[in-house]
């Protein structure tokens, strides 16, 4: 009590926006789309291991209504294109995606009659993560480019 | 031979007076000679083999004019049969006590457009688990009329193979309980695994189907 009572004021000036954009940076809640060995990786970052939690973002919900950042990891097939847009008009804004892997990016190595080239037909894609499958620092990275693009949203350019 | 490969013991195919009994694979010894019969290759000709082939003895001697080829590729048997006759011939291959062809283990289709008159097959691969013994069916079709009898009624599990012939080659299977695509979506044009279909051209599906559904 005797340090605050001789303390100045604890006064931060700053902006409603980059308050809201500190909240929601540094808590994602990711939902897991994974259809591919991408999605091992995926679990292998949010384990202890590379602990995905450091960076705000490991209460995965498995319902999309839940969730904020949408995780795209594996193969989508043609056949599985309108459950992911599905899933995607279920979650509340805002809302934000992360592809992983070549496959979920470009089709991968399946230049085929059966598999999308690219997520982005389907639906917006905030952060593309390379690789096959990437290695989870990479997922990390991406989460963290995720959040710089967070930290850098103001209402005009929602 | 670098430093660390000679530092280490020697292997036990490499000591002399070692009981160990070591063979090499035949693929990648560079002298088969000497390391006893090659698995690959059993003895005789082929026409040998067919001949004291006791399925195929079996089996010619039910369906006499029925089998139009029978071919032996390194011990393994191979009959083309009519197509009329399959479905006598699996449930044939499936009781008979000498044959007990129990397993179903495959069925895919083919196509060859190369050959004309027979651009189909439908391939099964049957193994009996009680006697140890496979054999392959075909049953080339035209493309005119690329249609066959189903065999599910003879092996339960034949039914979605049969599904994926028809989704990919585009064969059509008589009175099969549900012939639909097993693969590819329901808005799917056309049989994927076709030679003449480009393998780049895909068709967009334009609202999710249920999995499970009534017929």
């Amino acid at each position: 009590m005797g340090m605050t009572m001789g303390a100045p004021a604890q006064i931060v000036p700053s902006k409603l926006e980059a308050v809201i954009n500190w909240g929601r940076k540094n808590s994602l809640w990711p939902f897991p789309f994974a259809t591919a060995c991408c999605g091992i990786e995926f679990m292998s970052t949010l384990s202890s291991h590379y602990d995905m939690s450091r960076f705000g973002a490991e209460v995965v919900r498995f319902s999309p209504r839940q969730a904020d950042c949408l995780f795209v990891a594996g193969t989508i097939t043609d056949k599985q294109a309108p459950i992911l847009r599905r899933i995607y008009d279920q979650m509340p804004e805002p809302k934000y995606v992360i592809c992983v892997g070549a496959c979920a990016a470009s089709g991968g190595m399946y230049d085929a009659y059966h598999v999308v080239q690219g997520i982005d037909e389907i639906i917006p894609v905030d952060v593309y993560v390379p690789g096959c499958p990437p290695r989870p620092e990479t997922i990390i990275q991406a989460l963290i480019k995720l959040q710089e693009k967070i930290a850098a949203t103001t209402s005009r350019t929602r | 031979m670098n430093t660390f490969q000679r530092s280490l013991p020697p292997r036990p195919f490499e000591s002399k007076g070692s009981t160990h009994a070591y063979r090499p694979h035949p693929g990648l010894h560079p002298d088969p000679a000497g390391v006893g019969p090659n698995p690959l290759e059993p003895e005789g000709s082929e026409e040998e083999r067919l001949a004291k082939n006791p399925v195929l003895a079996k089996v010619k001697s039910a369906f006499a004019g029925e089998i139009l080829s029978c071919r032996d590729f390194r011990g393994d048997l191979t009959v083309s049969v009519k197509r009329d006759k399959i479905v006598a011939l699996c449930t044939f291959l499936r009781d008979d006590p000498a044959l007990l062809f129990d397993l179903f283990v495959d069925l895919c289709g083919v196509h060859y457009p190369e050959r004309s008159g027979a651009e189909f097959e439908v391939v099964f691969h049957l193994y009996s688990v009680k006697l140890h013994h496979r054999i392959r069916v075909k049953v080339p079709l035209d493309a005119r009329d690329a249609e066959v009898d189903s065999c599910h009624e003879v092996w339960k599990g034949v039914n979605w193979y049969e599904r994926e012939a028809y989704d990919l080659v585009g064969i059509r299977f008589r009175n099969h309980p549900n012939l639909r695509r097993l693969l590819t979506h329901e808005e799917f044009v056309g049989h994927a695994l076709r030679k003449d279909y480009p393998y780049w051209k895909r068709h967009k599906l334009s609202k999710p189907y249920p999995v499970i559904r009534d017929k």
